[in-house]
């Protein structure tokens, strides 16, 4: 192997050690979540947010409350309600009697970790200031710009039924998410475990392991792992084949894409890859990587037609095809 | 009086030496039928002076040409004639006028005269040969002045193959029609043999190599087994290994290759030349490992 991706993997399985703990640590509170919680990691990791999808009572907002009392950092958590407004969010200038002047009171989306829960409940207006403040790292109030705190991670959550009185996120917006996780109901076994450990009255509880400094040394750890160019070609190939079907010889799929992956895609693929591989102490990137969170990049980015919803046909499906067909280098 | 005939004598001499003279002359005086009569008009002591040429006109005679190149320089006016039938002719006169209107001065060219031969000889009643006989033996130098012929042709040819050919591609593609493969154990081995030819290894090319190995072995597997190896990771592959449908010996001598293969493909891993040979050799035992029974044709018709 080569002397720096050597050096780097031998960083990497010193470094991992805090993410074991991190999962050890929440493991205390979550059963059967691994999935949900290595994703959140990878969001963490590779400095992308995530949002969370799955119907009530699956620990969504539970997992990223654990996530982030693993950290010494700051969490904020902002339950989203149709009468939300932006300053609700991201604060506002308040006028002081005594001393005639505005001070600024920032909001709480001042936090290394915010949960944005049920995200769709609040209007356009106060998501758009989210997703701009989670875009541009910066939030203005008045004629001030304020940079938000490093780390910092949006976690929304969303309800996929109970769709009355909701504001279905834009796909301009969405597609600011690096992941998409869909969560399901645990195995038997497993909400067996979660029976048992929460019909008691003594919860355990978590402790903060990880400070946002180390975060950010595996970030920037995360960040030199390599990527060879087979495995950039392998990206492009699947987000190119989201957007021209036919040239992959998937004409079948043609008339079920409404609009394929945007470079973003491409972007968190190689991003997200890094930080699977980083879970898996690697100092290189593998197929095995981009097919583990391919699903999870390309599900939001990936629009369907009238056609494709008329035969049940959802982005899911379309991505398992494409996966399918492209040849792994 | 001497005076008086002095001058008249100057006079006399002066207008002889300043009247115009005429002379003609048809040349051949014997001819053949269709050979062509040359009449030359030639007009001397004009003094300078226009001259106009009428035309011979004679039924028994047609012009074909008239030649006045000369006219300017010696006076002088060619007519080509031509004859179509035998007999003695002659020539009609026609006027040749000197001068210009006011001192113009008509002369008359004389009469000429023509036999017109048949062309069949007088003894004989056979026609004359136009061209005589003359040996022209085949020589082969000749035809190559006719090299384009076949040029074309075979131009033409390979046109109208190579049209019906993509038409007929184009409606295989169409109708999805695909050129039959070899059996997946042929192929394998033919890549195999292909690689071990290229020599990637003693060329440095090691992730060259490595590619094409995982890629033979996988498209084996894909075609021989009917799963899409081609599109699995080798966790993947693992995982189907698992299932019994390949012999043991794949998974067990198959995958820490492949694995290999991965780190020197994405990792930058540098392995030992030496075992890219023993590498080969394992590609090739594993094919003939995992070959296909050959089936008779009272089994396919059992089967079928």
């Amino acid at each position: 192997m080569d002397q720096d991706i050597r050096e780097l993997t031998h960083s990497i399985e010193r470094e991992s050690e805090l993410a074991d703990r991190v999962l050890t640590e929440t493991g205390k509170l979550l059963f059967g979540q691994r999935y949900m919680m290595e994703r959140l990691l990878i969001g963490l990791f590779a400095d992308g947010h995530v949002l969370l999808e799955g119907v009530p009572g699956l620990a969504k907002t539970l997992a990223v409350k654990t996530l982030s009392a693993t950290m010494q950092a700051k969490f904020q958590r902002i339950q989203f309600t149709p009468d939300l407004l932006p300053a609700d969010l991201v604060g506002t200038l308040v006028y002081n009697q005594k001393d005639s002047q505005f001070t600024t009171r920032k909001g709480p989306i001042f936090a290394n970790f915010v949960l944005a829960d049920e995200i769709n409940r609040a209007p356009a207006k106060v998501q758009s200031a989210l997703l701009e403040a989670m875009q541009e790292r910066q939030v203005t109030i008045g004629d001030h710009t304020f940079p938000l705190p490093a780390p910092f991670l949006v976690l929304a959550t969303q309800n996929p039924i109970e769709q009355e009185g909701t504001y279905p996120l834009p796909e301009a917006q969405v597609d600011r998410f690096m992941l998409k996780i869909k969560i399901d109901y645990p195995k038997r076994e497993e909400e067996a475990r979660i029976m048992r450990a929460y019909a008691k009255t003594d919860v355990p509880d978590v402790t903060a392991v990880v400070s946002p400094e180390e975060v950010m040394r595996i970030r920037a750890l995360v960040e030199r792992i390599y990527v060879d160019p087979k495995i950039e070609n392998y990206i492009l190939d699947i987000v190119f084949a989201t957007r021209q079907p036919e040239e992959f010889k998937l004409n079948e799929l043609r008339p079920l894409i409404q609009y394929g992956a945007s470079p973003r895609a491409s972007i968190y693929l190689i991003k997200a890859a890094r930080a699977h591989a980083f879970l898996r102490r690697r100092g290189y990137v593998v197929p095995e990587d981009i097919r583990a969170i391919g699903h999870d990049v390309l599900r939001h980015r990936v629009a369907v037609t009238y056609e494709a919803e008329a035969e049940e046909v959802s982005s899911e499906e379309i991505i398992n095809k494409i996966f399918n067909r492209i040849e792994v280098p | 009086m001497r005076g008086f005939f002095s001058l008249l004598m100057v006079w006399l001499w002066t207008a002889a030496a300043t009247a115009a003279q005429m002379d003609a002359a048809l040349a051949p005086s014997t001819a053949h039928i269709g050979d062509t009569l040359r009449l030359t008009v030639r007009v001397t002591g004009a003094g300078g002076r226009p001259l106009r040429f009428g035309r011979p006109d004679d039924e028994n005679f047609s012009l074909l040409r008239v030649d006045s190149s000369r006219l300017a320089a010696a006076g002088e006016m060619g007519f080509t004639l031509a004859v179509y039938d035998t007999g003695e002719y002659t020539l009609p006169q026609f006027p040749v006028i000197v001068g210009t209107a006011a001192d113009a001065e008509t002369l008359f060219t004389p009469l000429q005269s023509v036999t017109i031969a048949s062309v069949l000889p007088d003894s004989a009643q056979s026609p004359l040969p136009l061209k005589p006989y003359r040996e022209h033996p085949f020589q082969w130098r000749e035809l190559l002045a006719w090299w384009w012929i076949p040029a074309l042709a075979a131009l033409v040819s390979c046109a109208v193959w190579f049209w019906r050919w993509r038409s007929r591609r184009r409606l295989r593609k169409e109708m999805g029609y695909e050129e039959p493969l070899p059996p997946p154990e042929e192929e394998a081995i033919r890549l195999l043999i292909r690689l071990r030819d290229e020599k990637y290894p003693a060329r440095g090319m090691l992730k060259e190599f490595f590619s094409e190995y995982s890629y033979i072995l996988r498209r084996y597997l894909e075609r021989r087994y009917e799963f899409p190896a081609l599109e699995m990771t080798t966790y993947e592959l693992e995982r189907r290994f698992e299932n019994g449908t390949v012999p043991i010996e794949w998974p067990t001598r198959l995958l820490p290759v492949l694995r290999e293969a991965d780190l020197v493909k994405f990792a930058k891993y540098l392995p030992d030349y030496s075992r890219c040979d023993a590498h080969l050799e394992l590609g090739f035992e594993l094919i003939e490992l995992s070959r296909a029974p050959l089936t008779t044709e009272t089994e396919e018709a059992a089967a079928a």
